[in-house]
């Protein structure tokens, strides 16, 4: 629309104390990295918007408004929109404007109860959406928030243990020192080899990320391995002890989602996987539980 | 793929090894350029990680693998260095986090290691915690080649950084120990598994392998060496037991052996000596293939050695000889500590309750020295290891046992030079295993005979192992000898090949020391060590082999005479005849007992040998003999502090005792003469009549020279009997003097001798040699004349006795013509008469019984026998002409000869 017809106006929306305010760096679809400013649960939205004239014209307006929105987009389903959150202010009542205008706004103490979030087949985004109202064509601005949902640890730590094996070939014991981390923890733990009859070439552990949308029939997974850690080289004998450590805090991770609006989940398995010399995986995974504090 | 590397040939790994050497040179570039760009420092951490990923293979054997390991050394160095300088010491933890998100754990832990150690270097770093946690991250990587560089490279990078005071916070010494043991013990399984994977077809290739990497391993233990603050005690309670549990867990001969090598070079001696018996037990809990004989005899040459090294350093606790020099202050008190010491050695018995004292004094002044107990204990703790072996590891082979033994006994006479108990035990104790083990194959080998070889010869080369001091040398070796109880039967035990080259080994060291022996003890002592060459056990076997030369020779050998004893066993009898020589005493009747006493020995085996020896016996005899004599005229002359009685009562004893050992000479030879030995007895008579000569006993001479001619009745070779008449004629020519001088008596029998002579020249088979023998005993009527003539004091004998003897010259001239005349071919009659004529000569020259025309005569004669002769005659008659030429010159009396 806007190839055919210039918009006359120039909306421009600025949030108070943008340029101290905390920014996250996220991939857009296009794979490029974008820039978004950091809100919390229950911090006001403020700022300002101007709209400036072009060329000096007069242009008229049947009002101007600003709205806060929060939206599930997901594609399991045909392209869906949901939106669970929707907060609006009036900026100005219909009215002719020849010469820039600025117009203050805030919306106070606003939940937001998701995190914002990027999936394959789900997005979860806040943002901000200035509407011009006219009898043409309107004249909409919008403004995309990055929204960190922190929450409280889930649940007690209780460490994991688990004993797998092939009969006969392979029995390890592994142990994590925790079953939920938060994104700035470190995975800890050790694995104990019991019995060892394959030729293992080498151990790796992996982070994959789970997105499920939708539920029933339509329902759909996509899985994505976000991180791959070399934990051992060479093959142990039996009663080695082979450390894990794994710092959380450097990769893009996603807290356990469950359920959001009931519409997606993300969930994170960590995944313990040996090859041997013939390069068949072994591999055991289990969930873990992050969270953002 | 194969764990260990790699089916490549070299070529091709070098192939690989160039590659990355490459990108290691290229990403080093890249990582140097980074870390100059300020902020972007940490972007150098990319290629570093590159880099190091070029150690991930698994294609390379060991040797090559460190190429790559070498270069990359150097990087990380260059790494460590630049964050040491210039990265903001607050960071260095989140660095050290931020390292470990590298995806590969090779790259990542080498980085954190890097990391950690610059981290470990600033102040108020949490040293313990980290070198802790990169320890225990070690353990991610099991490949043994990669883990073992690894592990490598952790230890050279935490080098100087470890704690060595005791700062709870940051770590203290145990905490270093402990560090560095837990990484040896890791790094020994790493090794040692490597052994196990892979084919067992390759297993040599990996046991290559695993030497190349055995430094890596051993580098450990060097470090913990190293450690400052390790005392002895420590070592013990801490270190020691950590170590050998280890090793012996491991069930890994290379790694036993080596390691256990590597333990003993490179701890001080004086913490082998403060653990020798865990050390020594914990040898009995390893796998029975290893070789205990290399591990135990390295540890005894190193405590061997380590009482030299002491000694040079000056701090001799216990020295080899307990002289007590006059030093001062100090010196003087260490000197007099030595002789204690030197006490206590010897007290065996008494030891506990003066070591205590000893050790006491000892520590208060050098405290290095306070193991005094050990070195005490020290041959019996190793000792009743030994025994306990014996038990234990009853697959021990003779071989193995004899190096110990001998290892030991240099050892005990190391420390315990004057104790000769020690080695005796020895003996006697490897003469048991010996008898025991004696069936086995080992007990005849090479590597078994060699040692006990070794340790037979120990009082030879033992000298050397103590003392450099030559004076000493001599008077040790023989006194070791003599108190070995054992050493007889031990050598009795042996092969008579060995028995012999001991013996001869022993002989020649006695004869290049012109050792002197002295008395009876010492005499035995040689005479029954050398009893296997004495009994002749070597001509034995040599003659056995002899055999199979002689087949192989007999073709040349055909016709020519076969010599009984070949070149090389007469060298070694003559060595054996020297021996006699080495029999020395001051006083000379003594000296001749010392000589009966060898002589005794000889005598008791009788054999062919004698043959060799008892020359060289006579001989000393005879030297004996002018000894004795020597002394009876000098008692005689000035004996002005001898009271008249015991004078006489001197040379009696001296006289007494000539004339036993005349006896005793004459008894020799007669055995000679007994054995069939004609020639030789004949030979050595005609010396003792020489020898009783020139003391003037003329009766003696005579006796010995009727032997002399009985002797000469029997023998049948006519070439000897021409070269013996010839003698017998010289040794009478020197008799006459002391003959004349002698009794009426004594005149007499000389007449009868040689007119005997004569008698026997002219019973020669052969012509010429009748001849020429007849001629020569002219000469023995001839030396009153030229007595006279050359000493004017000679006794004037009177002109008929004179006009007599110049008859019989003639007759004998007159005879020897007659004789030339006789013989068949014309030139050895020319020849004869020219030298007859040479003998006229003379005659003419030196009296004037004969006159011209005589010679002329005999020219003439010469002369018309010319023609018909071949050329030797003919330029003998000329030289002569010449001769009589040129003495026309000087002497007118020979104008009267013409020719």
């Amino acid at each position: 629309m806007s190839l055919f017809f210039k918009a006359p106006l120039d909306i421009e929306v600025r949030l108070s104390g943008e340029d101290t305010r905390k920014h996250v760096e996220v991939k857009n679809k296009n794979g490029r990295k974008e820039k978004l400013p950091l809100y919390e649960d229950g911090e006001s939205v403020k700022g300002q918007v101007t709209i400036r004239v072009k060329d000096g014209r007069r242009v008229e307006h049947l009002g101007i408004k600003i709205q806060l929105i929060g939206t599930i987009d997901t594609n399991n389903d045909g392209l869906n929109f949901d939106n669970f959150l929707y907060l609006v202010q009036e900026l100005s009542a219909p009215a002719e404007l020849n010469h820039p205008e600025n117009y203050s706004f805030e919306f106070k103490n606003v939940e937001k109860q998701f995190e914002s979030y990027r999936g394959t087949n789900v997005r979860l985004r806040y943002y901000l959406k200035c509407i011009v109202l006219r009898k043409s064509a309107d004249v909409i601005r919008e403004k995309e928030l990055w929204v960190y949902a922190k929450q409280n640890p889930p649940d007690t730590p209780t460490t994991v243990k688990m004993d797998v094996g092939i009969e006969d070939c392979l029995h390890i014991e592994f142990e994590y020192s925790k079953s939920r981390y938060s994104l700035k923890d470190v995975i800890v733990g050790r694995i104990y080899f019991l019995l060892v009859r394959l030729k293992i070439k080498h151990m790796e552990l992996s982070l994959i990320r789970r997105e499920t949308v939708g539920s029933g029939a339509n329902q759909i997974s996509d899985s994505q391995t976000l991180v791959r850690f070399e934990i051992m080289d060479g093959a142990p004998v039996r009663g080695e002890t082979i450390p894990i450590r794994l710092f959380l805090r450097g990769y893009d991770l996603t807290p356990t989602f469950r359920d959001v609006n009931k519409k997606f989940s993300t969930r994170t398995f960590l995944s313990l996987v040996l090859i041997d010399e013939d390069a068949r995986r072994y591999f055991k995974q289990s969930e873990i539980i992050l969270y953002r504090d | 793929m194969p764990p260990s590397a790699t089916n490549l040939t070299n070529d091709e790994q070098m192939l690989l090894v160039n590659e990355s050497l490459n990108t290691i040179r290229q990403q080093t570039i890249q990582m140097k350029k980074l870390l100059d760009v300020k902020g972007k420092s940490m972007e150098s951490l990319k290629p570093a990680s590159t880099l190091l990923s070029e150690l991930r293979t698994s294609n390379l054997s060991p040797k090559n693998y460190y190429e790559l390991y070498v270069s990359i050394y150097d990087s990380l160095e260059y790494l460590g260095n630049y964050l040491k300088d210039n990265y903001p010491s607050k960071n260095l933890s989140n660095l050290y986090e931020l390292v470990q998100y590298a995806g590969n754990i090779i790259p990542r832990l080498y980085l954190m290691i890097t990391v950690g150690t610059v981290f470990m270097s600033v102040p108020d770093a949490p040293v313990k915690e980290i070198m802790k946690d990169m320890i225990e991250m070690c353990r991610g990587v099991q490949h043994p080649i990669r883990g073992l560089f690894l592990r490598y490279y952790l230890s050279q990078r935490t080098k100087n950084l470890l704690p060595i005071f005791n700062d709870p916070a940051n770590g203290t010494l145990q905490d270093s120990v402990n560090f560095i043991i837990t990484n040896f013990i890791e790094m020994n399984k790493l090794w040692v598994r490597l052994q196990h994977q892979g084919h067992s077809k390759e297993r040599k290739k990996r046991i290559s392998e695993r030497q190349e990497l055995q430094i890596l391993v051993g580098s450990n233990l060097v470090r913990l060496s190293q450690l400052e603050g390790v005392d002895k005690h420590y070592y013990k309670e801490t270190i020691l037991p950590a170590i050998l549990e280890q090793i012996i867990q491991c069930r890994d001969m290379i790694a036993q052996e080596y390691l256990f090598d590597v333990i003993i070079q490179v701890f001080p001696d004086e913490f082998h000596l403060y653990t020798l018996r865990e050390l020594l037990d914990s040898t009995i809990s390893l796998i029975p293939q290893v070789s205990l004989k290399k591990i135990l005899i390295t540890l005894l040459e190193r405590l061997t050695t380590y009482i030299d090294r002491e000694s040079l350093d000056g701090i001799q606790a216990l020295t080899i000889n307990g002289k007590t020099d006059d030093e001062e202050g100090v010196e003087g008190d260490e000197t007099a500590e030595k002789t204690h010491n030197k006490k206590i050695l010897e007290k065996a018995e008494e030891k506990e309750a003066t070591v205590t004292e000893g050790t006491a004094t000892e520590e208060s002044k050098t405290q290095t020295k306070d193991e005094n107990i050990d070195v005490e204990a020290l041959f019996n703790i190793f000792y009743s290891h030994f025994i306990k072996l014996n038990k234990v590891r009853p697959d021990l082979t003779i071989d193995d046992i004899t190096a110990l033994y001998y290892s030991l006994s240099k050892l005990s006479l190391s420390y315990y030079p004057d104790n000769f108990e020690n080695v005796d035990l020895i003996y006697s104790e490897t003469l048991n295993r010996y008898n025991e083990l004696k069936d086995t194959v080992e007990s005849s080998n090479a590597l078994t005979e060699e040692n006990l070889k070794n340790i037979l010869l120990l009082p030879l080369n033992f000298s050397s192992l103590v003392s450099n001091d030559v004076s000493k040398k001599e008077k040790l070796n023989l006194k070791l000898l003599l108190n070995l109880k054992n050493y007889q039967s031990l050598l009795s035990a042996q092969s008579s090949k060995v028995q012999v080259s001991i013996s001869n080994e022993i002989l020649k060291t006695l004869l290049s020391n012109k050792f002197k022996l002295e008395n009876e003890e010492q005499i035995e002592k040689v005479f029954q060590v050398l009893d296997s060459i004495i009994s002749n056990k070597e001509t034995i076997t040599v003659a056995q082999d002899l055999k199979v030369e002689e087949i192989n020779k007999r073709s040349e050998n055909a016709g020519g005479e076969v010599n009984e004893y070949p070149y090389e066993t007469s060298v070694k009898q003559e060595n054996l005849a020297k021996l006699f020589h080495l029999i020395y005493n001051s006083n000379p009747i003594a000296h001749s007992k010392l000589l009966s006493t060898a002589q005794a020995f000889v005598s008791q085996k009788k054999n062919k040998l004698t043959k060799f020896l008892y020359p060289s016996l006579i001989f000393d005899y005879l030297k004996l003999i002018k000894r004795l004599h020597f002394r009876i005229g000098k008692v005689s002359q000035k004996s002005m502090n001898f009271s008249p009685e015991l004078k006489s009562e001197l040379i009696a004893s001296y006289e007494l005792e000539l004339k036993s050992v005349f006896q005793k000479v004459s008894k020799l030879a007669d055995e000679l003469y007994n054995q069939g030995e004609l020639e030789l007895s004949l030979k050595l008579l005609i010396s003792i009549s020489e020898t009783s000569n020139a003391i003037g006993n003329n009766g003696f001479t005579n006796e010995f020279f009727i032997k002399i001619y009985s002797i000469y009745e029997e023998m049948i070779s006519s070439k000897q009997q021409y070269q013996i008449i010839m003698q017998l004629i010289s040794t009478l020519i020197t008799f006459y003097k002391s003959f004349q001088n002698g009794t009426n008596s004594d005149k007499e029998n000389y007449d009868l001798l040689i007119t005997k002579a004569v008698l026997y020249s002219a019973r020669l088979l052969k012509k010429p040699d009748q001849c020429r023998a007849v001629f020569s005993a002219s000469h023995l009527w001839f030396q009153s004349t030229v007595l006279a003539s050359t000493d004017p004091s000679a006794p004037s004998t009177d002109a008929s006795a004179e006009e007599n003897d110049n008859k019989r010259i003639l007759e004998c001239l007159q005879k020897s013509l007659r004789i030339a005349d006789s013989c068949i071919e014309s030139s050895v009659t020319v020849e004869l008469f020219v030298e007859i004529l040479n003998e006229c000569i003379y005659y003419y020259i030196h009296s004037n019984f004969i006159d011209a025309n005589y010679i002329n005569n005999l020219i003439e004669l010469i002369k018309t026998n010319l023609s018909e002769v071949d050329d030797l005659p003919i330029k003998h008659f000329k030289r002569t002409c010449e001769y009589i030429a040129r003495q026309k010159e000087i002497d007118e009396r020979f104008q009267l000869v013409r020719y």
